[in-house]
């Protein structure tokens, strides 16, 4: 996390160069971490500054019991979730559209896992890998990609989703399980 | 033994193609916004704001319209029977000034 360059009271005063400050020091990681779970840059765009938009305007209600930056994490997380639910009701609605307009299908753009951290030679396997987070429980999902995109710690994550570390050793040791299990599912039918 | 030995290469290399998927996201490097991140989210406050002050405008306008119609309304009817019960009332003193019985229809 980069150093803070604000003052959290200016900002709920609507100070615009406090909050200047604090989408300078947020908006990589906010950004990073909706990407983790979008994967595609106009969305992952648009999500974290909608989730600037909302501490902007929530802030008052900020208590301080938290960190900052988990609390901005949380939202990030809430408000990339939301995105990809409302995504899957629009696709959905667009299958739906299909039966009736040959155009319905053509209305949803499908994420290109392109993810530009991840070098090219590891690119084919991580969007297999990608497709295969989609599918976990949505709490291991978060979990795991917090811990794998966002480089977060065990601590960081609990207190992000409000629970216990050793809760969270839980929820990565089934993400890690339940990929493993999904993986080779996959490479049996492609190798065999 | 041969076909014993075939599986465990199978699901060797089952397992070294998991292994290497697995560790495709280790050491992945952060996702960073683009120079124009916070000009953007600027531009989309404002239109907020923007929006938040419009439609505040457009009540003032539409209760404005609202009260002038209701009293043209009012101010319309009122002069309407004014206007009526004013030629009732001539016709009554025009009658009364000519000794005239004014015939009801129903009589």
């Amino acid at each position: 996390m980069a150093q803070q360059v604000f003052d959290i009271s200016s900002i709920k005063q609507k100070d615009p160069d406090s909050f200047r400050g604090l989408v300078e020091t947020f908006k990589d990681n906010v950004y990073n971490t909706c990407f983790g779970f979008l994967r595609n840059a106009e969305d992952a765009q648009d999500v974290a500054q909608e989730v600037f938009i909302e501490v902007f305007e929530s802030i008052g209600g900020f208590r301080e019991d938290a960190k900052l930056s988990t609390w901005i994490y949380r939202i990030a997380v809430t408000k990339s979730l939301e995105y990809l639910r409302w995504k899957k009701r629009k696709k959905r609605w667009a299958r739906v559209q299909s039966l009736w307009n040959s155009e319905g299908e053509a209305t949803v753009q499908l994420p290109s896992y392109d993810h530009p951290g991840i070098v090219l030679e590891n690119k084919e396997r991580a969007d297999i890998l990608f497709r295969k987070i989609d599918a976990l429980a949505e709490n291991q999902k978060i979990a795991f990609t917090l811990h794998k995109i966002e480089g977060l710690s065990y601590q960081e994550i609990a207190e992000i989703m409000k629970t216990s570390v050793s809760a969270v050793e839980s929820l990565m040791f089934r993400a890690k399980r339940n990929l493993r299990k999904s993986l080779q599912g996959y490479y049996e039918k492609e190798i065999l | 033994m041969t076909s014993k030995k075939l599986t465990m290469n199978t699901n060797d290399q089952i397992n070294r193609e998991v292994d290497k998927t697995l560790a495709s996201l280790d050491h992945v490097h952060k996702a960073v916004t683009d120079p124009f991140f916070y000009s953007r989210l600027e531009a989309r406050l404002n239109h907020i704001k923007d929006q938040a002050t419009r439609p505040f405008s457009w009540k003032i306008a539409a209760t404005v319209a609202l009260a002038v119609t209701i009293n043209t309304f009012v101010w319309f009817n009122i002069w309407k029977e004014s206007a009526y019960t004013g030629e009732v009332a001539s016709l009554d003193s025009f009658a009364e000034e000519y000794n005239l019985e004014l015939m009801d229809i129903y009589d």
